[in-house]
């Protein structure tokens, strides 16, 4: 009978369980099962994740959420027999690298397009003006309404420590030491691979069904799959150049291009495509 | 036009609203019995939709819902209970909107209440439905413009580009051009699958009543390709194109050994393309370092006549552009030292792509839709950034630098799937055939 490592997260666990399905010490072990907490319904919890799913589930590796318990979480707790250990681990996120996330009305009309909204490009959008002065627009609208980023740092950290407190890996601490330096981010809740790679590690360290050599194993095949991995970059949305000024962001780039599907964009690029609502290639 | 309206201080309806307003920061709440909001038009003849994302002043149990009749003058376009944070979607009839320039709105909201009533805070505003968004947007983006053919899916002029990825990508990027919706179409048909099975995932009829059909040759079996001209309807034009082929820039490439499928892991193979000098090193147990040096001292020492290999691509290009319809070996030619042409030896960069696009559109059928320079500044807007297919092959040193390639460089990463690899990453990677996750 096989063996199986649920996944409950959302959709860092696609990355968790994708890395899983590619290590060679894993093959003919174990296979990597992920139920996405942020799209499962209650069809799926009655079709797709009944009985024979969960029946080779040796293992769950749960992805935490601050605040109640959802009815999905309880679907999941429902399904976990007694004896299969879990390991419970924080989410990624941030929102002071995009301080404008906000109200777009465009977003719920055409929610795949541009699906990261920005208050500020929206309320420029109004306006007929050439590229140059929309852009200079964004760039004094944004400078004029910047706000406190250091409290917005403080508040990402208070909730990381908080996810930390209910889980079994702790993030918090990693991420703020890390974040400056070394990109993490691509939007307030897609990573890079070396944040998949650090999530990974300290979960496989802390899975105790795996024997330690196996254990020891899996950590060094993770950075060898994901050494020239970019993560989940598919859509990337820059950060502004005051932003990464007041956070002190070492690694920005102001002349780097950000993956958007097929494209690479420059901040400038991506901000009056979106701005523009303009369609792209995929 | 696809306008986002932002309510509140930091929003862009300055001089929008009217009476009944109480007006915050990112939002405003309409206040007391009636609130009055004039939103801007274009003064077009086309079909509108609006939507509110809103919120109602809720104090369960007392106050459960609010009630909010939306007029434009005598004309009603909406009654809503609302319970809850949501998006009201309000199609406005085009008798209303057709000419006009602006709409002015009246907002009756009967359930309006004080928090100070509900809740021991100092609010006396009588406080009914809260206001975050508003958005104007196209009912159906050409409407007015659609002849009947449109009700089966199909514009009235269209015809399908019928073969592999090269096809796809290019009724992909003609299908974005909004000057050509709903007036000129061109769909994919996948030539890898049975003509039937294709053929199902188009609009009935596509077939019988196309009136251009591209196929790309060498894609899919002889048999389909006859099978679709088989099925092209009199007058309908058939026309075929290359999907073009480099040597050349990859004068390394070489079947490996090792390339084998791995069922769940890598298809067609872990590294697809193979490199002979590179597989010649498989096994040589060295520092990177070294490696790399090993490989670059073969890669200097062998023989290359890349002038004659280019010459070879270029009768070939030549041989292919003599018989179909799209011609571009003299494009290649041009361009090669100063752009992307190819991404990998069978995958086009995105000037390949334009120029194949451009190659397509330029048809007596689409002038009359659109003037080659309306189609050609939404291809600069639409290709802005573009990349390519994210199956990338590293150029070497010598061949970039014997082309003269201005868009290389020796540090450069190239992308396989979510991969970046320099070339000494990927010349590594290859000899080693380190496993990667796609």
């Amino acid at each position: 009978m096989s063996h199986s490592v649920l996944i409950y997260a959302n959709c860092q666990g696609e990355e968790l369980q994708k890395t899983g399905q590619f290590m060679q010490c894993m093959a003919g072990r174990l296979d990597f099962k992920w139920i996405p907490l942020h799209l499962v319904t209650e069809e799926d919890w009655a079709k797709k994740y009944g009985g024979d799913f969960m029946a080779d589930v040796v293992t769950v590796w749960e992805q935490v959420e601050t605040g109640g318990v959802s009815p999905n979480r309880a679907a999941l707790h429902d399904r976990i027999p007694k004896h299969v250990p879990i390991v419970r681990f924080p989410p990624f996120s941030a929102t002071c690298l995009w301080p404008f996330a906000g109200n777009d009305p465009r977003v719920a009309r055409d929610p795949d397009r541009y699906p990261w909204p920005d208050s500020i490009a929206a309320v420029v959008s109004t306006e007929t003006l050439s590229d140059d002065e929309l852009f200079e627009k964004y760039l004094r609208v944004t400078t004029e309404r910047m706000p406190d980023l250091d409290r917005r740092l403080r508040l990402d950290v208070a909730r990381w420590k908080a996810a930390d407190a209910i889980a079994d890996v702790a993030l918090a601490d990693w991420v703020e030491e890390t974040f400056r330096s070394v990109k993490l981010f691509y939007t307030s809740g897609h990573v890079t691979a070396t944040a998949v790679a650090f999530l990974m590690k300290q979960i496989l360290s802390r899975c105790s069904i795996l024997s330690p050599a196996l254990a020891r194993a899996a950590i060094g095949e993770v950075d060898i799959l994901l050494r020239r991995h970019t993560g989940q970059d598919f859509e990337c949305v820059p950060i502004h150049p005051m932003v990464a000024g007041r956070l002190n962001l070492r690694f920005f780039d102001p002349n780097a291009t950000y993956r958007w599907h097929a494209h690479d964009w420059t901040f400038r690029e991506y901000i009056l495509h979106y701005i523009r609502w303009a369609d792209y290639l995929k | 036009m696809d306008a986002a309206y932002i309510f509140g201080t930091s929003g862009n309806l300055p001089t929008a609203l009217g009476a009944g307003w109480s007006v915050e920061d990112v939002f405003a709440w309409a206040i007391g019995a009636e609130s009055e909001l004039t939103l801007p038009l274009p003064g077009d003849g086309r079909a509108y939709v609006l939507r509110f994302d809103i919120h109602p002043a809720i104090y369960p149990p007392k106050v459960q819902h609010q009630r909010l009749v939306i007029r434009a003058g005598k004309t009603a376009l909406g009654s809503f209970e609302i319970t809850t944070r949501e998006t009201l979607v309000i199609p406005l009839p085009v008798k209303l909107t057709s000419g006009a320039e602006r709409l002015e709105l009246t907002l009756i909201h009967p359930d309006a209440t004080r928090p100070r009533d509900h809740l021991p805070v100092d609010d006396s505003r009588r406080l009914a439905v809260c206001f975050h968004s508003a958005n104007l947007a196209q009912a159906d983006a050409d409407g007015p413009r659609l002849s009947s053919a449109f009700a089966t899916g199909l514009e009235p002029v269209h015809g399908i580009i019928a073969g592999g990825g090269v096809a796809m990508r290019l009724c992909q990027v003609i299908g974005k051009l909004q000057c050509l919706k709903g007036r000129f179409g061109m769909r994919f048909l996948d030539l890898s699958q049975g003509m039937d099975k294709a053929a199902a995932s188009l609009p009935p009829e596509t077939l019988d009543t196309m009136q251009v059909c591209w196929m790309e040759l060498n894609a899919g079996t002889p048999g389909a390709r006859e099978s679709l001209r088989f099925r092209a309807p009199a007058g309908c034009s058939v026309r075929t194109f290359p999907a073009p082929m480099i040597r050349s820039l990859w004068p390394f490439l070489g079947p490996d050994g090792r390339a084998v499928p791995e069922p769940g892991r890598y298809h067609p193979s872990r590294y697809p393309y193979g490199d002979r000098l590179a597989q010649a090193l498989t096994g040589t147990n060295m520092p990177d370092d070294v490696l790399y040096l090993m490989y670059e001292m073969s890669a200097e020492q062998e023989p290359l006549e890349l002038d004659e290999m280019f010459a070879s691509d270029l009768r070939r290009w030549r041989a292919e552009g003599k018989k179909p319809n799209m011609a571009l070996a003299d494009f290649i030619e041009r361009h090669i030292s100063s752009s992307r042409v190819f991404v990998a030896p069978d995958r086009e960069g995105p000037v390949l792509l334009r120029e194949m696009v451009e190659q397509v559109l330029d048809d007596g059928l689409v002038r009359d839709v659109a003037g080659p320079e309306v189609v050609a500044a939404e291809l600069d807007g639409l290709l802005e950034g573009y990349i390519g297919v994210p199956e990338q092959v590293p150029v070497h040193e010598r061949v970039a630098s014997h082309f003269n390639l201005a868009w290389w460089k020796p540090d450069m990463k190239y992308r396989w799937a979510n991969n970046q690899r320099t070339h000494r990453d990927y010349i590594l990677d290859t000899i080693r055939w380190a496993q990667w996750r796609p």
